[in-house]
């Protein structure tokens, strides 16, 4: 289900005649009148709820010898509301080309020609440059500390800060005074 | 016919009782059909007072406005848009009730 299409059925659902119509094809299929007696509203009424839900895709309908019967289509309600959350949005393009913006923001104020001028202090912005100066490591290569301190103080003097924090940001492991790089 | 003010007034306030009283209810679409029923008795109460109470006038206004409802509906079923056809039979519906009202004050004139 496409996020306008999630958009459109939650609309949809958020009136309480279409529930109690949807509660009523839960249990059985049935025609205008049929739910227009069962519900108490005027089978006009509820051939326009009826449209609304069908262009949502929430039910469909079919012929019978003497009626058109609706039924609940039961595959849009058996996806989970995490699964329509997680669905690729329109706006994810967008979003990513934010990301990208402000991250090449944080990296020009805060590198001079390849130099760090000072660790950020909000969490955020220190993680975009460390995982700018992760990139000075090989992935998949052991370093030893010594190693890793000469790459960092390339960087900034305060190699000992920086190597902390490549440990705490996750971007290193540490095992037996071996240094590696984790995002490989 | 003198009572025709406070007839529209009526079935406008009940309209809008109904309107709010759905709306509550979280039958947000029923509540704006209602809307639209106060709008129709809201416009030939205008249109009674802009033809000072002249019966033949606002017969021929019942008439005439509608026309244009007449057609949205005719294209809105033509074209299989079910809500706009909905709204349009709501508006017919009460210029139908209204058509009823004037009608039948017309025939009671003479015992006025």
């Amino acid at each position: 289900m496409t996020e306008s299409q999630a958009l459109a059925l939650f609309k949809c659902l958020g009136d309480k005649s279409r529930l109690q119509i949807l509660k009523s094809l839960a249990q059985e299929d049935m025609y205008v009148e049929r739910l227009a007696e069962r519900l108490g509203l005027t089978p006009p009424t509820i051939s326009f709820h009826l449209k609304k839900l069908s262009d949502a895709g929430a039910v469909r309908s079919y012929k019978t010898q003497y009626y058109t019967m609706y039924a609940l289509e039961t595959a849009v309600f058996e996806q989970t509301m995490l699964s329509l959350i997680r669905e690729e949005s329109a706006e994810a393009d967008l979003q990513r080309q934010r990301d990208e913006a402000y991250r090449q923001k944080v990296i020009r104020s805060f590198f001079h020609y390849g130099k760090l001028r000072s660790i950020p202090t909000q969490k955020k912005k220190e993680r975009i440059v460390l995982e700018e100066i992760v990139r000075a490591f090989e992935a998949g290569r052991d370093y030893t500390e010594r190693e890793v301190n000469i790459i960092l103080a390339d960087f900034h003097d305060d190699f000992c800060t920086l190597r902390r924090d490549l440990i705490g940001e996750g971007l290193m492991t540490r095992e037996n005074q071996i240094y590696r790089r984790t995002d490989a | 016919m003198n009572n025709f003010i406070t007839w529209c007034d009526e079935r406008t306030r009940d309209c809008m009782a109904s309107k709010a009283r759905l709306h509550a209810d979280g039958r947000d679409d029923e509540a704006a059909f209602m809307q639209i029923r106060a709008n129709v008795y809201g416009i030939f109460r205008t249109v009674y007072t802009a033809v000072k109470g002249d019966k033949p006038q606002l017969q021929a206004r019942l008439t005439s406005i509608p026309a244009a409802w007449e057609t949205a509906l005719a294209q809105a079923e033509q074209h299989g848009d079910a809500q706009r056809a909905h709204i349009e039979r709501i508006k017919l519906e009460i210029v139908a009730a209204i058509r009823h009202y004037v009608t039948n004050a017309q025939e009671a004139k003479p015992h006025d």
